[in-house]
């Protein structure tokens, strides 16, 4: 289970109420297993709508999606899972309820043995172990993120999705939620997709940063990241950050003012 | 302990206190209207060892209880099938669209004319004021049911039916409840008008006798009665939801 990704020509139509929307144009670009890739790009550029697609949830107009060498069929499973922007855990389900769902709905573990893992999974995800009667709504918007980090984690997923999860809290919580994403994809080695609109955290997270074109999406830059890890926060004021960081913002900030000038609210 | 809300004890014994010298001033509009000494006299004198005045409770509370349960038992599945199945939708949403702004009181003369007895017509207007507010409720919760929460249990390998009993169920509690509690409130509305028109029992009828024989205090006794009654099946209601949603505590 390696989880090497290959998005090869992928464009994708969206026809809604007889108007065509060309959503993505041929997109390409490789993911290594193991990898920490970010997608950056102005809103409305298509990043979700490829998220989605790798995950299962949506189909492509053309091209194709291949894991491990196999073409990915339009339809979700376990080995990709999904960390949403706007959170998905089961509200009436406690946290280990939530955290164990995975593996007792497929069968890949007993309960205890779920329940074992869960408590395991939690505790190094900075002590979530003792909330793990609690329900989502008892905790903090950052340990309702963890939580969902570890209830992806605990289907050994080949590909990990990060939609924006970390989009709407403030700096101190986002650059511990940084240092923890972190630790959980040293500690846990898995390839993962993170989707996001701020270029610091693509460059500071990420192995790679893909900038897209606004709509229809493309790939406009591929930035390989070459910052030691483990990273520290020291780094986003080492010169090699901010050679990064201005060669990526140029790509960035260009697509965001021709976002900006189609009518499109720019937020990149 | 709960402590006690002293601005609110203040406020109702202040009204208590402005109703006394209103009534006593004979204050314009209030000649005819007790004054709450009056009302509690009569209440303990008269109604408290009344058994007509206890099964004029139980009465209301029993086609209240009829008419909700129905309501719920009928709507809550109508909501989901509504909300889940497209074929159904469109061949049953329209009608339901067309009979929903029909005040539940229009359907009296009709109820009288279709149902064997009172006693089932007013039970039927009471089971339709909270009918559509739950369907609607959950027809709206289904359709509004997060797709994440749908996309995450397919990935995570939960067929449509588990999908169905194990998200979108428990998602529409929510939503179940604001439509139980809204519906409680509308099924009182609906059986005290409903028996001052076509009953000769329950609470609604005691507070009309009252008004046609020109007896202030049974008016009164009548009305204090129905706030109490509502205010206790909203107390169950509450109590209910709370049971549903154990998350939300």
């Amino acid at each position: 289970m390696s989880g090497a990704l290959l998005i090869r020509g992928v464009s994708k139509t969206y026809d809604a109420e007889g108007a065509s929307v060309e959503a993505l144009r041929e997109c390409s670009f490789e993911v290594r297993a193991e990898e920490f890739v970010a997608i950056v790009g102005p809103s409305g550029c298509g990043k979700t709508t490829l998220l989605n697609a790798i995950a299962g949830f949506d189909t492509v107009s053309a091209g194709e999606i291949v894991l491990d060498g196999r073409v990915l069929a339009a339809r979700p499973g376990p080995d990709r899972v999904v960390v949403f922007q706007h959170g998905a855990l089961f509200p009436w389900k406690t946290v280990l309820e939530n955290v164990t769902y995975g593996p007792l709905k497929q069968r890949a573990l007993s309960r205890p043995a779920a329940e074992a893992k869960a408590l395991e999974f939690l505790r190094a995800s900075g002590g979530l172990d003792t909330v793990a009667a609690s329900y989502p709504a008892q905790l903090s918007s950052g340990m309702q993120r963890r939580v969902e980090i570890v209830r992806a984690l605990m289907n050994d997923p080949r590909l990990l999705l990060l939609d924006e999860p970390f989009r709407a809290m403030d700096g101190f919580s986002k650059a511990t939620m940084h240092q923890h994403l972190l630790d959980m994809h040293r500690r846990y080695r898995k390839t993962v997709v993170f989707i996001t609109h701020d270029l610091d955290e693509a460059i500071y997270l990420a192995d790679t940063v893909v900038v897209m074109t606004t709509r229809p999406g493309t790939v406009k830059q591929v930035i390989r990241v070459n910052l030691e890890r483990p990273r520290v926060p020291q780094m986003l004021y080492s010169r090699e950050y901010a050679e990064l960081k201005r060669s990526a913002a140029e790509s960035v900030h260009e697509e965001a003012r021709r976002a900006f000038e189609r009518g499109e609210k720019e937020q990149a | 302990m709960k402590r006690l809300n002293w601005r609110g004890a203040v406020s109702i014994a202040a009204f208590i206190l402005m109703w006394t010298l209103l009534a006593r001033l004979k204050a314009p509009g209030f000649a005819e209207i007790p004054d709450p000494a009056a009302v509690g006299r009569a209440f303990w004198d008269k109604y408290l060892p009344s058994a007509a005045y206890w099964r004029s409770w139980a009465v209301s509370f029993e086609r209240v209880g009829y008419g909700f349960l129905a309501s719920q038992l009928l709507g809550i599945p109508l909501g989901l099938a509504l909300g889940t199945r497209r074929l159904f939708h469109d061949v049953v949403f329209p009608v339901v669209e067309l009979l929903r702004p029909i005040p539940p009181l229009a359907w009296v003369p009709l109820s009288i004319l279709f149902w064997p007895t009172a006693e089932l017509s007013i039970v039927f207007i009471t089971f339709i004021g909270p009918f559509f507010i739950i369907v609607i409720n959950v027809h709206d919760a289904v359709r509004g049911a997060r797709k994440e929460h749908l996309w995450l249990a397919r990935s995570l390998g939960a067929s449509p039916a588990y999908i169905f009993r194990r998200i979108i169920l428990p998602s529409v509690i929510p939503a179940v409840a604001v439509g139980m509690t809204l519906g409680i409130a509308v099924a009182w509305n609906v059986v005290i008008a409903a028996e001052m028109i076509a009953s000769d029992a329950g609470l609604g009828r005691l507070t009309w006798e009252g008004y046609v024989s020109h007896t202030g205090t049974t008016v009164l006794i009548g009305m204090i009665s129905i706030g109490l009654a509502g205010y206790l099946s909203t107390l169950l209601v509450t109590y209910a939801e709370k049971r549903m949603m154990p998350w939300q505590r």
